[in-house]
């Protein structure tokens, strides 16, 4: 390792589908100042953006990519942009865009956020100072429920919305899991396996990164169609791959009982895939690691 | 005191100017403003003096007064008086300078006297202008004017249902060609390169348009007189000046271009009102980084920093928003305010508006992303704009070092998505978080949170504003505001008998005004008392039958006492000697007495 690579360089990735444009350009601007901030401490040598594009009408056109690390007044050493010309849901995207792009962090962020300007000195010193390997920022203003240690910040799982991971530990664990988690529990998949192998999977509590969440008086959260058959596909590929036959079982039963179309379509192709054998081996030691509790994936605060 | 004087002129003692001095009149007024303004003795010219009401009084101080105006029938009987009198065409605006100049004669001119002229001059600036110069040129003596209030409640009450009484004198005289508000009287004057320098306004509660006095207008036990005179009065202190007594000093015109006047257009939606201690710096960051991801960025936040000693907090602050992205930091103003209660940095900010709606945010509040752009989706007609809030509970870490505040709860949906006026008047359903007002609102009636009041401050600002804007609920929840089990807030630092304490004195308050309610109120009240009375007929019901059960319950404790009696004699029987010895016997013999 050279002495320049001591400090280490840290690449956010951002994978989009069908965002309007104004709203990457807002979270520019957030990461710009972050970054010039982490780089101020010297904790990093250099943050580069990249973008990846699994929308069917790509977001940006030539030149804008361009234009946006021109705006980032140096803070950025680079902003990519990529056209999948698939959808390749976020872990796909993901692996992507990681692949062939060495560097010592990695920063998962989703394109409805806006980091505070500490942000990213939080995330990094967390990852240093406690030894952990993937660290999960927290998200405001709708924090979320997860417990997780007051005094270690160790936690269960860590969101993909805005988690920082030891480059090393991504190479390890060879990504997202994108064949088996397409959109929803790839990270749960993901901080679980990491734990598995050891590593500490934490929340910065510091590190605060706006996620734009609108909770609603009638139904607190409104949920999308595709959000409900991911969810519902990804906690069965979830419950086989961590050894939960009763999870399965449950949750098989439940959307049998249930009303909704687009959750028994998510059990239609779960079951196709166990049919044909395309579902998640099982993992050793699964038992130390997976929790399913309440029909969440840890334990909650409230 | 001098009163009229029958000297020479009949002909203007029946005029219907010859005004007789008095202390309590706009007259003695401008004398006692003279008085406290403590003149250089010399002349006082007194344009358009009629029947010279002060020249007397200004007399007996040792001032020269030199009595001008049109009419000869009026100078005639100033100067059968002995005053110096000139006549003077003041239509001709450009001879004034040197007419003046020409009657100061080299003499020292202590002021110029406009007492009830002005309202009589086709054009206004013209002449103020013109008699700028005039001042120029005469050393710069202080003008003293004196000019009836045409926004006199008496006046505006009675133009709402239909009325406009001129008579031959006072507030609606017939020859008046201008009409002044407090507001035109400072712009004209403004204009014309005059500073007020004092001002002696001579106020009367019932005016000359007073009349009848049986007018729902003007009926001081009207409701709808009431309610007038409230509005008015919240809009200035002028709604009973009759006569507004004011001191001018010549100034450079230069002066009075304002630079900060901003057309509508330029002016951003918002200003965000942020207050903080310095004391929640990650709090802060966070409330900040909320602002700074809005979908809309038509708004400037006013960040007012409420400590005493700015040496920590201050650079603290700063040191935070400059963190930011300069398209957002570029928008923070950082205000320090020192002194006063929670209420103090919010009034310093309400004056420093330049946007179209103002709205709050605390440093321990958070919002969603698009909690600009909903208000903005609903702010039209000068409404007042209103959001609603989920809550959450927080507290303060134990270890501030490891975690800033930790969250206890999910979201709490407790208040309601629409405004209810009259659910409002018992306790308050919009934090201060979720709501916005028209600057235009603020700037009218001059609207500032009471800083005598500790907590509550916002449902009395917020019961001030509806009371004269319609208000537009955008029904979307788009603030979380956090209620603190320890650390830092009101809703913890106060204990909950202040709260109740405040909430009767808010609602005393509100009580002494009269109150306006938007259309469709009535079916609220409506059915409140339909409510109201199911629960009074459902507790007569749950009365009666309490009585029922009572009276049941005594009768069955009758009942068991009796039994009780019985079983104590049967048992004292059944246990006696002589019952255990003959008892069996004596049933047999029973028996077989009964067979006989």
């Amino acid at each position: 390792m050279s002495s320049d690579e001591s400090f280490g360089r840290l690449r956010v990735q951002t994978v989009l589908f069908g965002q309007a444009q104004e709203q990457l350009w807002r979270l520019l601007q957030g990461l710009s100042a972050a970054a010039r901030k982490v780089q101020d401490a010297g904790l990093v040598t250099s943050v580069d953006w990249a973008l990846g594009d699994s929308s069917s009408e790509p977001v940006f056109g030539p030149g804008d990519a361009k234009a946006m690390f021109e705006a980032s007044d140096g803070s950025l050493s680079a902003v990519t942009y990529e056209v999948f010309g698939a959808n390749l849901g976020s872990s796909g995207g993901q692996n992507h865009l990681a692949r062939g792009h060495p560097s010592e962090f990695l920063l998962v962020l989703n394109p409805d956020t806006y980091p505070s300007p500490t942000a990213l000195v939080e995330l990094v010193d967390a990852l240093s100072s406690k030894r952990a390997s993937v660290v999960e920022a927290r998200q405001i203003p709708l924090e979320h429920p997860r417990y997780y240690d007051p005094i270690t910040g160790e936690t269960s799982w860590a969101s993909g919305f805005c988690m920082l991971v030891a480059r090393s530990v991504f190479d390890e664990l060879d990504g997202f899991d994108s064949e088996h988690f397409l959109l929803h529990c790839d990270d749960v998949d993901f901080s679980w396996r990491a734990r598995a192998r050891g590593h500490k999977v934490i929340v910065a509590p510091y590190a605060t990164v706006f996620h734009d969440k609108r909770p609603r008086v009638e139904d607190s959260w409104p949920t999308p169609d595709a959000e409900l058959y991911h969810a519902a596909l990804g906690r069965l590929m979830l419950a086989t791959r961590w050894d939960r036959p009763d999870v399965v079982e449950e949750t098989i039963a439940f959307i049998e009982s249930g009303q909704s179309a687009i959750q028994r379509e998510a059990l239609a192709e779960f079951q196709s895939r166990m049919e044909s054998r395309r579902c998640p081996s099982i993992e050793q030691d699964a038992e130390s690691v997976a929790q399913f509790i309440d029909g969440e994936y840890a334990a909650h605060r409230f | 005191m001098v009163s009229m004087l029958h000297t020479g002129s009949d002909k203007y003692t029946a005029s219907r100017y010859a005004f007789s001095f008095a202390w309590e009149s706009s007259y003695g007024h401008v004398v006692r403003l003279i008085e406290r303004l403590d003149l250089m003795r010399g002349l006082i010219v007194d344009l358009g003096c009629g029947s010279a009401t002060v020249a007397e009084p200004l007399g007996e101080r040792g001032y020269e007064y030199i009595g001008v105006d049109i009419d000869s029938a009026a100078l005639e009987y100033v100067s059968a008086r002995g005053f110096e009198t000139h006549q003077l065409d003041l239509r001709y605006v450009d001879r004034l300078p040197a007419e003046l100049v020409k009657m100061a004669n080299g003499r020292r001119v202590a002021a110029i006297m406009l007492l009830d002229v002005i309202e009589h001059l086709p054009e206004t600036q013209p002449f103020l202008l013109s008699l700028r110069d005039a001042l120029e040129q005469l050393g710069r003596p202080l003008l003293f004017l004196s000019v009836p209030n045409v926004a006199h409640i008496d006046v505006g009450a009675k133009l709402v249902f239909g009325r406009w009484n001129y008579r031959p004198t006072g507030l609606l005289d017939s020859t008046h060609l201008q009409f002044f508000t407090a507001e035109r009287l400072g712009e004209e004057t403004r204009a014309s390169g005059f500073l007020e320098v004092d001002a002696h306004d001579f106020e009367l509660y019932s005016s000359d348009q007073y009349f009848p006095s049986d007018h729902p207008a003007l009926s001081s036990e009207s409701p709808v007189a009431q309610a007038m005179r409230a509005w008015r009065e919240a809009v200035d202190q002028h709604g009973h000046t009759v006569q507004f007594v004011r001191a001018l000093a010549v100034a450079d015109l230069e002066t009075h271009k304002s630079d900060s006047i901003v057309s509508p257009s330029e002016k951003p939606f918002m200003t965000v009102v942020m207050r903080t201690q310095g004391t929640r710096l990650a709090n802060l960051r966070d409330a900040l980084t909320c602002l700074a991801a809005q979908t809309s960025d038509d708004f400037v936040v006013l960040l007012m920093v409420h400590v005493d000693r700015p040496d920590f907090a201050l650079p603290s602050v700063n040191s935070i928003v400059d963190d930011f992205h300069h398209t957002f930091s570029s928008r923070v103003t950082v205000v320090h305010v020192a002194g006063g209660d929670r209420a103090r940095p919010l009034n310093e900010a309400l004056g420093r508006l330049r946007s179209k709606y103002v709205a709050f945010l605390d440093d321990d509040d958070l919002v969603t992303a698009n909690w600009i752009e909903t208000f903005a989706s609903v702010a039209v007609d000068g409404a007042i704009v209103r959001s609603v809030a989920a809550v959450r509970h927080v507290s303060k870490s134990p270890d501030s070092h490891l975690t800033p505040y930790s969250v206890e709860s999910g979201l709490e949906f407790r208040y309601a998505s629409e405004f209810d006026p009259v659910h409002h008047l018992w306790g308050n359903e919009t934090p201060i978080c979720t709501f916005a007002v028209p600057c235009s609102l603020i700037e009218t009636f001059e609207l500032r949170f009471d800083e005598q009041i500790h907590i509550l401050e916002d449902w009395d600002f917020l019961m001030r504003c509806v009371a004269f804007a319609p208000i537009r609920d955008t029904r979307e929840v788009t603030s979380i505001y956090q209620m603190w089990g320890t650390g830092e807030s009101s809703a913890s630092l106060h204990d909950v008998e202040l709260w109740q304490a405040t909430q009767r004195i808010l609602q005393g308050r509100m009580n002494q005004r009269p109150l306006v309610f938007p259309a469709g109120t009535a079916d609220l009240l409506v059915s409140m008392c339909k409510r109201l009375g199911e629960l009074d007929a459902a507790h007569a019901e749950m009365l009666a039958a309490r009585t029922q059960v009572m009276e049941h319950a005594s009768t069955i404790e009758e009942q068991a006492g009796e039994l009780g009696v019985l079983y104590h004699k049967y048992f004292m029987i059944i246990n006696s000697r002589r019952w255990r010895i003959m008892g069996p016997f004596a049933a047999i013999a029973n028996t077989l007495r009964r067979r006989r």
